[in-house]
Protein backbone atom coordinates (compact mmCIF):
# COMPACT_ATOMS: atom_id res chain seq x y z
CA UNK A 1 0.00 0.00 0.00
CA UNK A 2 2.52 2.46 0.80
CA UNK A 3 5.00 1.44 -1.30
CA UNK A 4 2.32 2.59 -3.87
CA UNK A 5 1.49 5.31 -2.24
CA UNK A 6 5.29 6.38 -3.12
CA UNK A 7 5.19 5.22 -6.14
CA UNK A 8 2.58 7.68 -6.93
CA UNK A 9 3.86 10.45 -5.53
CA UNK A 10 7.08 9.58 -7.72
CA UNK A 11 5.31 8.63 -10.58
CA UNK A 12 3.26 12.51 -10.34
CA UNK A 13 6.11 14.42 -9.34
CA UNK A 14 4.80 14.77 -5.75
CA UNK A 15 1.21 16.37 -6.05
CA UNK A 16 -1.79 13.81 -5.16
CA UNK A 17 -3.54 14.32 -9.02
CA UNK A 18 -6.62 13.61 -8.97
CA UNK A 19 -8.80 15.67 -11.72
CA UNK A 20 -6.12 15.86 -14.41
CA UNK A 21 -3.30 12.90 -13.14
CA UNK A 22 -2.97 11.84 -16.92
CA UNK A 23 -2.04 15.17 -18.14
CA UNK A 24 1.21 15.84 -17.20
CA UNK A 25 4.61 13.68 -16.84
CA UNK A 26 5.13 9.99 -15.71
CA UNK A 27 1.37 9.78 -17.24
CA UNK A 28 0.39 6.97 -14.57
CA UNK A 29 1.24 3.11 -14.33
CA UNK A 30 0.19 1.55 -17.19
CA UNK A 31 -2.11 -1.22 -15.25
CA UNK A 32 -4.43 1.25 -13.79
CA UNK A 33 -8.10 1.01 -14.90
CA UNK A 34 -9.51 4.35 -16.08
CA UNK A 35 -12.51 4.60 -13.45
CA UNK A 36 -10.04 4.58 -10.55
CA UNK A 37 -8.30 7.84 -8.96
CA UNK A 38 -4.89 6.23 -8.40
CA UNK A 39 -3.31 2.99 -8.16
CA UNK A 40 -3.63 3.08 -4.03
CA UNK A 41 -7.36 3.45 -4.66
CA UNK A 42 -7.34 0.42 -7.62
CA UNK A 43 -4.85 -1.44 -4.72
CA UNK A 44 -7.24 -1.08 -1.71
CA UNK A 45 -10.96 -2.06 -4.11
CA UNK A 46 -8.68 -5.44 -5.25
CA UNK A 47 -7.51 -6.44 -1.78
CA UNK A 48 -10.92 -5.95 -0.52
CA UNK A 49 -12.88 -7.84 -2.81
CA UNK A 50 -10.00 -10.14 -2.15
CA UNK A 51 -10.63 -10.68 1.53
CA UNK A 52 -14.50 -10.48 0.32
CA UNK A 53 -14.05 -13.85 -1.37
CA UNK A 54 -11.72 -14.81 0.82
CA UNK A 55 -14.56 -15.03 3.56
CA UNK A 56 -16.68 -16.88 1.47
CA UNK A 57 -14.06 -19.33 1.89
CA UNK A 58 -13.77 -19.33 5.62
CA UNK A 59 -17.95 -19.84 5.54
CA UNK A 60 -17.19 -22.79 2.87
CA UNK A 61 -14.66 -24.71 5.15
CA UNK A 62 -16.91 -23.09 8.41
CA UNK A 63 -19.69 -25.54 7.52
CA UNK A 64 -17.44 -28.83 6.99
CA UNK A 65 -15.77 -27.45 10.64
CA UNK A 66 -19.63 -27.59 12.27
CA UNK A 67 -20.24 -30.99 10.90
CA UNK A 68 -16.95 -31.97 12.33
CA UNK A 69 -17.63 -30.56 15.94
CA UNK A 70 -21.01 -32.22 15.66
CA UNK A 71 -20.49 -35.15 14.47
CA UNK A 72 -17.23 -35.72 16.87
CA UNK A 73 -19.98 -35.00 19.81
CA UNK A 74 -22.14 -37.13 18.56
CA UNK A 75 -19.95 -40.04 17.51
CA UNK A 76 -16.87 -39.46 20.32
CA UNK A 77 -15.93 -42.96 20.71
CA UNK A 78 -15.41 -43.86 16.70
CA UNK A 79 -13.64 -40.39 16.03
CA UNK A 80 -11.23 -40.98 18.99
CA UNK A 81 -10.53 -44.28 17.54
CA UNK A 82 -10.58 -43.18 13.79
CA UNK A 83 -7.88 -40.55 14.80
CA UNK A 84 -5.42 -42.86 15.75
CA UNK A 85 -4.86 -44.24 12.03
CA UNK A 86 -4.30 -40.86 11.28
CA UNK A 87 0.05 -40.50 11.24
CA UNK A 88 0.66 -37.19 13.13
CA UNK A 89 4.32 -37.20 11.64
CA UNK A 90 2.59 -36.89 8.10
CA UNK A 91 0.54 -33.86 9.32
CA UNK A 92 3.05 -31.92 11.10
CA UNK A 93 5.63 -32.44 8.12
CA UNK A 94 2.74 -30.97 6.33
CA UNK A 95 2.39 -28.30 8.60
CA UNK A 96 5.98 -27.13 8.88
CA UNK A 97 6.12 -27.20 4.85
CA UNK A 98 2.36 -24.95 4.99
CA UNK A 99 4.14 -22.44 7.41
CA UNK A 100 7.58 -22.73 5.81
CA UNK A 101 5.43 -21.64 2.37
CA UNK A 102 3.54 -18.80 3.97
CA UNK A 103 6.77 -17.03 5.08
CA UNK A 104 8.07 -17.64 1.45
CA UNK A 105 5.12 -16.08 -0.18
CA UNK A 106 5.09 -13.01 2.31
CA UNK A 107 9.04 -12.89 1.29
CA UNK A 108 7.73 -12.69 -2.52
CA UNK A 109 5.50 -10.17 -1.68
CA UNK A 110 7.61 -7.93 0.25
CA UNK A 111 10.59 -8.29 -2.93
CA UNK A 112 8.08 -8.04 -5.58
CA UNK A 113 6.97 -4.63 -3.86
CA UNK A 114 10.74 -3.62 -3.81
CA UNK A 115 10.94 -4.27 -7.42
CA UNK A 116 13.32 -7.14 -6.70
CA UNK A 117 12.77 -9.17 -9.54
CA UNK A 118 15.30 -12.31 -9.14
CA UNK A 119 14.30 -12.68 -5.40
CA UNK A 120 10.50 -12.79 -5.86
CA UNK A 121 11.28 -15.48 -8.57
CA UNK A 122 13.06 -17.23 -6.54
CA UNK A 123 10.86 -16.92 -3.61
CA UNK A 124 7.74 -17.98 -5.71
CA UNK A 125 9.27 -21.00 -6.84
CA UNK A 126 10.01 -22.17 -3.31
CA UNK A 127 6.75 -21.87 -2.10
CA UNK A 128 5.11 -23.34 -5.03
CA UNK A 129 7.88 -26.67 -3.93
CA UNK A 130 6.64 -26.08 -0.69
CA UNK A 131 3.04 -26.86 -1.77
CA UNK A 132 4.41 -29.65 -4.32
CA UNK A 133 5.60 -31.31 -1.25
CA UNK A 134 2.59 -30.71 0.85
CA UNK A 135 0.31 -32.24 -1.88
CA UNK A 136 3.04 -35.55 -2.12
CA UNK A 137 2.98 -36.64 1.18
CA UNK A 138 -1.00 -36.77 0.89
CA UNK A 139 -1.20 -37.85 -2.46
CA UNK A 140 1.44 -40.71 -2.25
CA UNK A 141 1.98 -41.20 1.94
CA UNK A 142 -1.54 -40.76 3.29
CA UNK A 143 -4.41 -41.31 1.07
CA UNK A 144 -3.15 -44.90 -0.57
CA UNK A 145 -2.17 -45.99 3.48
CA UNK A 146 -6.48 -45.23 4.30
CA UNK A 147 -7.25 -46.52 0.96
CA UNK A 148 -5.10 -49.31 1.29
CA UNK A 149 -6.59 -50.40 4.87
CA UNK A 150 -10.43 -49.36 3.82
CA UNK A 151 -10.68 -46.62 5.42
CA UNK A 152 -12.68 -44.67 3.28
CA UNK A 153 -15.22 -41.96 3.05
CA UNK A 154 -18.86 -42.62 3.37
CA UNK A 155 -20.17 -46.12 1.99
CA UNK A 156 -16.85 -47.09 0.80
CA UNK A 157 -15.76 -47.37 4.37
CA UNK A 158 -14.59 -50.87 4.31
CA UNK A 159 -11.87 -51.96 7.34
CA UNK A 160 -9.19 -54.66 6.21
CA UNK A 161 -9.71 -57.63 8.82
CA UNK A 162 -6.70 -56.50 11.11
CA UNK A 163 -7.81 -53.12 11.84
CA UNK A 164 -9.73 -52.02 14.80
CA UNK A 165 -12.41 -50.46 13.65
CA UNK A 166 -15.50 -49.07 14.69
CA UNK A 167 -18.71 -48.73 12.24
CA UNK A 168 -19.68 -44.95 12.93
CA UNK A 169 -15.54 -44.11 12.21
CA UNK A 170 -17.24 -43.94 8.42
CA UNK A 171 -17.98 -40.85 9.55
CA UNK A 172 -14.69 -39.26 10.46
CA UNK A 173 -12.88 -40.56 7.26
CA UNK A 174 -15.72 -39.02 5.17
CA UNK A 175 -14.95 -35.82 7.04
CA UNK A 176 -11.13 -36.47 6.77
CA UNK A 177 -11.34 -36.90 3.15
CA UNK A 178 -13.83 -34.17 2.38
CA UNK A 179 -12.17 -31.61 4.54
CA UNK A 180 -8.30 -32.38 3.60
CA UNK A 181 -9.87 -33.37 -0.25
CA UNK A 182 -10.87 -29.55 -0.26
CA UNK A 183 -8.38 -28.22 1.36
CA UNK A 184 -5.55 -30.17 -0.88
CA UNK A 185 -7.54 -28.94 -4.19
CA UNK A 186 -7.12 -25.35 -2.69
CA UNK A 187 -3.59 -26.02 -2.25
CA UNK A 188 -3.47 -27.09 -6.00
CA UNK A 189 -5.50 -24.46 -7.08
CA UNK A 190 -2.85 -21.97 -5.05
CA UNK A 191 0.19 -24.00 -6.86
CA UNK A 192 -0.99 -23.28 -10.08
CA UNK A 193 -1.82 -19.46 -9.21
CA UNK A 194 1.84 -18.98 -7.62
CA UNK A 195 3.75 -20.77 -10.81
CA UNK A 196 1.48 -17.95 -12.86
CA UNK A 197 2.91 -15.24 -10.48
CA UNK A 198 6.82 -16.78 -10.88
CA UNK A 199 5.74 -16.51 -15.05
CA UNK A 200 4.33 -13.19 -15.06
CA UNK A 201 7.05 -11.87 -12.18
CA UNK A 202 10.46 -13.47 -14.43
CA UNK A 203 9.09 -11.25 -17.54
CA UNK A 204 9.28 -8.39 -14.75
CA UNK A 205 5.62 -6.95 -14.79
CA UNK A 206 6.11 -6.76 -11.30
CA UNK A 207 7.59 -3.67 -9.25
CA UNK A 208 6.98 -1.09 -7.00
CA UNK A 209 4.21 0.64 -8.83
CA UNK A 210 2.18 -2.57 -9.06
CA UNK A 211 2.46 -6.58 -7.22
CA UNK A 212 -1.52 -6.16 -6.47
CA UNK A 213 -1.24 -10.05 -8.01
CA UNK A 214 1.48 -11.48 -5.85
CA UNK A 215 -0.61 -9.56 -2.50
CA UNK A 216 -3.37 -10.73 -3.47
CA UNK A 217 -2.88 -14.56 -4.11
CA UNK A 218 -0.17 -13.77 -1.38
CA UNK A 219 -3.94 -13.75 0.87
CA UNK A 220 -5.60 -16.56 -0.51
CA UNK A 221 -2.01 -18.93 0.05
CA UNK A 222 -2.18 -17.64 3.63
CA UNK A 223 -5.89 -18.18 4.30
CA UNK A 224 -5.22 -21.98 2.91
CA UNK A 225 -2.12 -22.07 5.81
CA UNK A 226 -4.58 -20.72 8.56
CA UNK A 227 -7.19 -23.66 7.88
CA UNK A 228 -4.54 -25.83 7.98
CA UNK A 229 -3.69 -24.74 11.22
CA UNK A 230 -7.04 -25.69 12.53
CA UNK A 231 -7.46 -28.55 10.74
CA UNK A 232 -4.20 -30.38 11.78
CA UNK A 233 -4.58 -30.55 15.40
CA UNK A 234 -8.30 -30.94 15.15
CA UNK A 235 -8.17 -34.20 13.13
CA UNK A 236 -4.87 -35.43 13.49
CA UNK A 237 -4.22 -34.39 17.44
CA UNK A 238 -6.93 -34.18 19.70
CA UNK A 239 -8.21 -36.92 21.31
CA UNK B 1 -7.89 7.87 6.56
CA UNK B 2 -5.20 5.79 8.17
CA UNK B 3 -4.02 5.59 4.10
CA UNK B 4 -3.88 9.36 4.21
CA UNK B 5 -1.31 9.14 6.96
CA UNK B 6 0.48 6.76 5.76
CA UNK B 7 0.83 8.60 2.45
CA UNK B 8 1.89 11.69 4.04
CA UNK B 9 4.35 9.90 5.99
CA UNK B 10 5.40 8.33 3.24
CA UNK B 11 6.39 11.07 0.71
CA UNK B 12 9.18 11.68 2.51
CA UNK B 13 10.19 7.60 2.75
CA UNK B 14 13.52 6.70 3.52
CA UNK B 15 14.04 2.70 3.54
CA UNK B 16 14.25 2.80 7.57
CA UNK B 17 10.76 4.25 8.28
CA UNK B 18 9.71 2.19 5.85
CA UNK B 19 10.54 -1.26 7.25
CA UNK B 20 9.66 -0.06 10.61
CA UNK B 21 6.17 0.16 9.29
CA UNK B 22 5.45 -2.75 7.66
CA UNK B 23 7.30 -5.98 9.68
CA UNK B 24 10.15 -6.67 6.49
CA UNK B 25 12.19 -10.16 5.83
CA UNK B 26 13.62 -9.97 9.90
CA UNK B 27 9.85 -9.73 11.46
CA UNK B 28 8.83 -12.08 9.17
CA UNK B 29 11.72 -14.90 10.55
CA UNK B 30 10.61 -14.30 13.91
CA UNK B 31 7.09 -14.68 13.08
CA UNK B 32 7.73 -18.18 11.04
CA UNK B 33 10.14 -19.00 14.23
CA UNK B 34 6.96 -18.29 16.33
CA UNK B 35 4.66 -20.68 14.63
CA UNK B 36 6.87 -23.85 13.86
CA UNK B 37 7.25 -23.25 18.00
CA UNK B 38 3.36 -22.66 18.39
CA UNK B 39 3.38 -25.98 16.25
CA UNK B 40 6.29 -28.03 18.39
CA UNK B 41 3.57 -26.87 21.50
CA UNK B 42 0.16 -28.04 19.96
CA UNK B 43 1.90 -31.88 19.21
CA UNK B 44 3.55 -32.10 22.91
CA UNK B 45 0.61 -30.74 24.87
CA UNK B 46 -1.95 -33.40 22.74
CA UNK B 47 0.14 -35.81 23.99
CA UNK B 48 -0.68 -34.93 27.80
CA UNK B 49 -4.07 -36.12 28.96
CA UNK B 50 -6.45 -33.87 30.29
CA UNK B 51 -9.27 -36.02 31.17
CA UNK B 52 -11.53 -34.18 28.98
CA UNK B 53 -11.94 -33.80 25.39
CA UNK B 54 -13.42 -30.82 25.33
CA UNK B 55 -10.14 -29.27 27.43
CA UNK B 56 -8.19 -30.81 25.06
CA UNK B 57 -9.92 -29.14 22.20
CA UNK B 58 -9.89 -26.36 23.74
CA UNK B 59 -6.41 -25.45 24.10
CA UNK B 60 -5.24 -26.95 20.50
CA UNK B 61 -8.12 -24.46 19.28
CA UNK B 62 -6.67 -21.21 21.21
CA UNK B 63 -3.11 -22.77 20.13
CA UNK B 64 -4.55 -22.53 16.73
CA UNK B 65 -6.09 -18.96 17.05
CA UNK B 66 -2.99 -17.54 18.64
CA UNK B 67 -0.79 -19.05 15.06
CA UNK B 68 -4.03 -17.58 12.85
CA UNK B 69 -3.91 -14.44 14.42
CA UNK B 70 -0.06 -14.33 13.59
CA UNK B 71 -0.91 -15.07 10.49
CA UNK B 72 -3.24 -12.67 9.83
CA UNK B 73 -1.57 -9.81 11.31
CA UNK B 74 1.74 -10.16 9.91
CA UNK B 75 2.04 -12.19 6.88
CA UNK B 76 -1.35 -10.86 5.45
CA UNK B 77 -0.63 -7.56 6.25
CA UNK B 78 -3.64 -7.08 8.69
CA UNK B 79 -1.63 -4.81 11.29
CA UNK B 80 -0.89 -2.44 8.95
CA UNK B 81 -3.90 -2.54 6.39
CA UNK B 82 -7.38 -0.86 6.26
CA UNK B 83 -9.31 -1.81 9.12
CA UNK B 84 -12.26 -3.26 6.71
CA UNK B 85 -9.91 -6.13 5.68
CA UNK B 86 -9.60 -6.98 9.21
CA UNK B 87 -13.61 -6.82 10.00
CA UNK B 88 -14.27 -9.20 6.79
CA UNK B 89 -12.11 -11.64 8.42
CA UNK B 90 -13.33 -11.34 11.87
CA UNK B 91 -17.01 -11.14 11.13
CA UNK B 92 -16.73 -14.46 9.11
CA UNK B 93 -15.15 -16.02 11.74
CA UNK B 94 -17.03 -15.16 14.16
CA UNK B 95 -20.32 -16.31 12.29
CA UNK B 96 -18.48 -19.73 11.94
CA UNK B 97 -18.16 -19.64 15.70
CA UNK B 98 -21.75 -18.83 15.89
CA UNK B 99 -22.65 -22.18 14.28
CA UNK B 100 -20.44 -24.12 15.81
CA UNK B 101 -21.19 -22.95 19.46
CA UNK B 102 -24.99 -23.28 18.81
CA UNK B 103 -24.72 -26.53 17.19
CA UNK B 104 -22.63 -28.13 19.84
CA UNK B 105 -25.18 -26.79 22.77
CA UNK B 106 -27.84 -28.60 20.80
CA UNK B 107 -26.41 -31.65 20.71
CA UNK B 108 -27.38 -33.45 23.80
CA UNK B 109 -31.46 -32.63 22.60
CA UNK B 110 -31.18 -34.44 19.46
CA UNK B 111 -31.86 -38.10 18.35
CA UNK B 112 -29.57 -39.96 15.87
CA UNK B 113 -30.52 -39.65 12.56
CA UNK B 114 -29.46 -41.39 9.65
CA UNK B 115 -30.69 -41.92 5.96
CA UNK B 116 -33.43 -44.34 5.67
CA UNK B 117 -31.18 -45.43 2.76
CA UNK B 118 -28.23 -46.14 5.27
CA UNK B 119 -27.14 -49.78 5.11
CA UNK B 120 -24.42 -50.24 8.08
CA UNK B 121 -20.81 -51.67 7.07
CA UNK B 122 -20.68 -55.52 7.47
CA UNK B 123 -18.20 -57.56 8.73
CA UNK B 124 -15.75 -54.55 10.36
CA UNK B 125 -16.35 -54.91 14.26
CA UNK B 126 -13.19 -56.46 15.76
CA UNK B 127 -12.78 -58.80 18.85
CA UNK B 128 -11.97 -55.59 20.87
CA UNK B 129 -15.32 -54.09 20.14
CA UNK B 130 -17.27 -57.25 20.17
CA UNK B 131 -18.28 -56.90 23.38
CA UNK B 132 -19.50 -53.28 23.17
CA UNK B 133 -21.40 -54.36 19.58
CA UNK B 134 -23.01 -57.26 21.53
CA UNK B 135 -24.39 -54.69 24.12
CA UNK B 136 -25.85 -52.21 21.29
CA UNK B 137 -27.29 -55.04 19.35
CA UNK B 138 -29.43 -55.66 22.44
CA UNK B 139 -30.54 -52.56 22.73
CA UNK B 140 -31.30 -51.87 19.23
CA UNK B 141 -31.39 -54.82 17.56
CA UNK B 142 -29.27 -56.32 15.17
CA UNK B 143 -30.15 -54.14 12.33
CA UNK B 144 -29.21 -50.66 13.68
CA UNK B 145 -25.94 -51.80 15.12
CA UNK B 146 -23.73 -49.06 13.67
CA UNK B 147 -26.03 -46.04 14.05
CA UNK B 148 -26.21 -46.61 17.50
CA UNK B 149 -22.75 -47.54 18.78
CA UNK B 150 -21.12 -44.79 20.55
CA UNK B 151 -24.13 -43.13 21.24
Amino acid sequence: MADIAGAIQHGHGGHAADGHGHGGHGSGNPYQKFYFKNMLQQFEASKLGMWLFLATEILLFGGLFAGFGIMQGRHYEAFKNAHHHLDWKLGAINTIALLVSSYTMVMAVYYSSKGEKKKTVQSLWVTFALGAVFMFIKLVFEYPAKMHHGLMLGKFFAPAADIAALPSEFMFFSFYFMMTGLHGFHVVIGMLLIAWLAIRAQRGEFGKGYYTPVDLIGLYWHLVDLIWIYLFPLMYLVS
Amino acid sequence: MASHALHAKHTHDDAHDHEHEHGGPKLYFLILATLLFLTVVTVAVSRINFGSVMIATIIALTIATVKASLVGLYFMHLKYDQPVNGVILVVSVTLVSLLIAFSVMDLENRDVVMPGSYKAPQGIITPEFAKEKRATEEQHGAGGAADHKDH
